[in-house]
C-alpha cells in the first residue's frame, strides 16, 4: 500500500500504508500519530503545551552529551536538570519539584562544577543584587509575598573579567506584613553580622547571646554562685577527715556535714577527682545505719543572699538556674538532695542518677525559680543547697517542683549511711542562671581563698613563730592586738583557738605563753584581741603576737552561715 | 552554756569561743536563740583589778620633763617631776 490522503467532512488523514499518522480535524488541528523529526527550526506562534491530557508522559530536552539536559518526570510532577531521577534525597527534600542533578569530583569549592545554580544579574551596577526568595500566595494568589530570602549585593560596578566583591544577607519577616528586613549579613571580609549590616569583627551581634560555652570553657567571670564548688579550699582540715558529729562540722571550705545522729559519717577533702578537677569532697559511711523517718543527714553548702539577689526569687520574675556538679559513689541508682531557703519554708527536693559505681557521673538540673517565698537577698542564708547521704521520708519530698515547707531530700533515694563503707564524692558543684550547664568555672586559687575568707580566716601555720599582728601591753597580764582582716568577712566574726598556749606575746625581753585570748570587740574589718599571759609585761610597751614555737598554732575567724 | 565578759562579747563554754555582739554572726544568733529559750549566761570573771605599778605608769609624769630640766639645769623642773612621781606613788602605795 502507498501513501494516500483522505477525507471526510469532519477529517482529513494522512495515511502511510493504511496506518493514519497524521489527521486535521474541523478545528484545524494537526495529530500527529507517530514520531515527528524536524531537521529545520520549529517556530511557533501560538502557545506549546506537552502532555496536556495529563497522562504520565515525560519531556526532555538533550544536550550535547547530557540525555537529561532538561527532564519533566510527569509520573512524579517533578522537573530534574542534569538527570533523570527526581527523587535524590530522602527525607527532607524527597517532593521538591527541581533538582538540579551533577556528577563531579572536583573538590574545588571555588570552581563548585556540575551540581550548582547560578543566579546572575545581567546589569553591571555597584550595590544592585541576585537573590533567591521564598514565598507564599495569600488568597487571591497574587501578588505572592516572600517571607524569606537570600540575597548577595555587589558591591561596585562589574569589571571585565573581574568578580565582584558581594556581602551575602539572609532576611526574614520578623512579623505578619511586615517586609523582610536583613538578619544575618556575611560581609565582603568575611565577618559576620548578626542584627548588624556591617559588623567590624568577625562575629558581631547586635543582642544577646544563648551559648553552652566558648572555646570550650566558660562564658564569663564568676557564673557560679558555688563557692569552692572544686572543693580546693581545706582551710580547716588541710585534707584530714572530720566525723560529723553535732552536725556543725566543716570538711572543705564553704560545705558542712548536716546530721540528726552522731558519728554515722566523715567527710574529707580528696584527691580523688574527675578529668579536669584536682579535689573533691568525700561522704564515708561509718557503719550501717538505717535512717529514721524523721532524721536527716546531708552535706550543705549555703549561697549567701548577696550573691543570689539577682535571681529574683520569690517574685514573678524568678530565674531559671542550673545545677551541675560531678559526682562518684559505690553504690548505684536514685540519690536525692535539695534546695531550699533561709527558713525551710520553701523547698526544692531533687534527684539524680548514678548508673555505674565508683564511677564519674556528670549531673545537670535545671531548675525554674522560685516565684513564691522569702529568699533573702542580704548577708543571711539567700539559700541552702543539700547533697542526700540519707534522709527519711518524714524530711523528704516529691522531686523536681517547689513545694511549702522543708525538705532536704527528695523520696526514695539512696542512702549512704545504710552500708558500711559506702562513698560518695562529689566535686565541681556550678549553680548558674539559665537552663544550660556550662563547663564548670575554674577561678584562681587566690580569688577562690578570698572568696572561702569572707567565711572563715585561719591564721598561722605557716612557721614557728609566724607574726600575726602587733599590738602594746594593755596590763602587764594583757596584750591588746587590733588584726587588720585580709578579706572583709560576711559579719563580725567568731574568735576560737584551738590551744592558746600556742600562741606568745613577744617583746624586748623574750615571749610569754599565752593563757587565754579572746575578743575585745570585732568588725566585719578588724579583730581587735586581747592576749592575756600570766604575768610579766610592761603596760605601755609594743610587742608582736607570735606563734610559740609551734605550727600548729591556729587563730580561727569564723563568720559562717 | 555561754558566759559573759567585761565587754559586749560572750564566750561560749564548749570550746572557748569568743562571740561578737553582731546578730548576723550565727554563734551570736544561736547565743540569742539560746536565751530565748529561758537559758541565762554566766556572770563575767570579775576583773582582776590593775597592780600598782599598771596604775603608777598610767598616771607619771612624762620622762622627758625630768631630763629636760637636768639639761637646763633647772632645779625647779627637775624638782616638779619628782614632786609629782612621789605624789602618784603616794596614791597608789606598794601592795596595793
Amino acid at each position: 500500500m502507498a501513501s494516500s490522503i483522505e477525507s471526510t467532512s469532519t477529517t482529513t488523514t494522512l495515511k502511510n500504508n493504511g496506518n493514519t499518522y497524521v489527521s486535521v480535524d474541523t478545528n484545524d488541528d494537526v495529530t500527529i500519530t507517530n514520531d515527528l523529526a524536524v531537521s529545520g527550526t520549529l517556530n511557533t506562534t501560538g502557545a506549546v503545551v506537552h502532555n496536556e491530557v495529563g497522562a504520565a508522559v515525560d519531556f526532555r530536552v538533550e544536550g550535547d552529551t547530557d540525555p537529561h539536559l532538561i527532564f519533566a518526570d510527569a509520573s512524579v510532577d517533578r522537573v530534574a536538570i542534569g538527570g533523570s531521577d527526581t527523587s535524590l534525597f530522602n527525607g527532607a527534600g524527597t517532593n521538591a519539584k527541581l533538582a538540579v542533578i551533577g556528577s563531579s569530583n572536583d573538590g574545588n569549592v571555588l570552581q563548585n562544577g556540575s551540581a550548582a545554580i547560578v543566579i546572575v544579574n545581567t546589569d553591571v551596577s555597584d550595590e544592585n543584587t541576585a537573590g533567591l526568595h521564598f514565598a507564599r500566595a495569600d488568597t487571591d494568589d497574587t501578588p505572592n509575598y516572600a517571607g524569606a530570602s537570600i540575597v548577595a549585593q555587589f558591591k561596585e560596578t562589574q569589571a571585565t573579567g573581574q568578580y565582584p566583591s558581594a556581602t551575602m544577607n539572609f532576611l526574614t519577616s520578623t512579623t505578619q506584613n511586615a517586609a523582610p528586613t536583613v538578619k544575618v549579613t556575611i560581609a565582603e571580609n568575611g565577618n559576620l553580622g548578626i542584627g548588624t549590616i556591617a559588623p567590624s569583627d568577625k562575629l558581631q551581634v547586635a543582642g544577646g547571646i544563648t551559648a553552652t560555652s566558648f572555646n570550650g570553657g566558660q562564658l564569663a567571670g564568676m557564673r557560679n554562685r558555688i563557692i569552692n564548688g572544686d572543693m580546693r579550699i581545706d582551710q580547716r582540715n588541710a585534707a584530714a577527715a572530720v566525723t560529723i558529729t553535732t552536725g556543725n562540722e566543716w570538711s572543705v571550705d564553704r560545705f558542712n556535714g548536716v546530721t540528726s545522729v552522731s558519728s554515722k559519717y566523715s567527710l574529707q577533702q580528696t584527691t580523688t577527682a574527675p578529668v579536669g578537677f584536682v579535689n573533691s569532697i568525700k561522704a564515708l559511711s561509718l557503719s550501717a545505719y538505717t535512717v529514721g523517718t524523721s532524721e536527716q543527714n546531708f552535706i550543705r553548702h549555703h549561697v549567701e543572699g548577696l550573691n543570689m539577689g539577682d535571681l529574683n526569687w520569690g517574685t514573678s520574675g524568678a530565674k531559671t538556674v542550673t545545677l551541675s556538679f560531678q559526682v562518684r559513689s559505690s553504690l548505684t541508682g536514685t540519690f536525692g538532695g535539695s534546695i531550699f531557703n533561709y527558713n525551710g519554708s520553701r523547698s526544692y527536693p531533687f534527684s539524680y542518677s548514678i548508673g555505674s559505681a565508683d564511677t564519674w557521673t556528670t549531673i545537670s538540673l535545671t531548675i525554674t525559680g522560685d516565684t513564691t517565698g522569702t529568699w533573702l537577698a542580704t548577708n543571711g542564708v539567700g539559700m541552702t543547697i543539700a547533697f542526700t547521704l540519707g534522709t527519711g521520708s518524714g524530711l523528704s519530698g516529691t522531686a523536681g517542683a517547689w513545694m511549702a515547707g522543708y525538705n532536704s531530700s527528695a523520696s526514695s533515694t539512696v542512702s549512704i549511711l545504710g552500708t558500711s563503707g559506702a562513698t560518695l564524692y562529689i566535686t565541681g558543684v556550678q549553680l548558674e542562671v539559665g537552663s544550660v550547664a556550662t563547663p564548670f568555672e575554674h577561678r584562681s586559687y587566690g580569688t577562690e581563698l578570698a572568696s572561702c575568707q569572707r567565711y572563715f580566716q585561719t591564721w598561722g601555720g605557716n612557721s614557728n613563730n609566724e607574726r600575726i599582728g602587733n599590738g602594746f601591753n594593755y596590763l602587764t597580764t594583757q596584750s591588746r592586738v587590733d588584726m587588720v582582716l585580709p578579706v572583709t568577712m560576711r559579719t563580725a566574726p567568731t574568735l576560737n583557738i584551738p590551744n592558746v598556749s600556742h600562741w606568745a606575746v613577744e617583746y624586748g625581753a623574750g615571749a610569754i605563753a599565752c593563757t587565754s585570748i579572746g575578743l575585745d570587740q570585732a568588725s566585719t574589718k578588724i579583730a581587735a584581741v586581747n592576749f592575756n599571759v600570766s604575768s610579766g609585761l610592761t603596760v605601755g610597751q609594743g610587742n608582736h603576737l607570735n606563734a610559740h614555737g609551734t605550727t600548729a598554732a591556729r587563730l580561727n575567724l569564723s563568720a559562717e552561715l | 552554756m555561754y558566759k559573759l565578759t567585761d565587754t559586749d562579747t560572750i564566750i561560749r563554754i564548749s570550746d572557748k569561743a569568743s562571740i561578737p555582739n553582731d546578730p548576723a554572726n550565727t554563734d551570736y544568733a544561736a547565743y540569742l536563740k539560746w536565751l530565748e529559750e529561758g537559758n541565762k549566761a554566766l556572770p563575767a570573771d570579775k576583773p582582776i583589778p590593775p597592780t600598782y605599778q599598771e596604775l603608777r605608769v598610767r598616771e607619771y609624769p612624762p620622762i622627758e620633763d625630768y631630763l629636760d630640766g637636768i639639761v637646763k639645769a633647772d632645779d625647779l623642773q627637775v624638782q616638779k617631776y619628782i614632786d609629782e612621781c612621789l605624789a602618784v606613788k603616794l596614791k597608789y602605795p606598794k601592795g596595793k
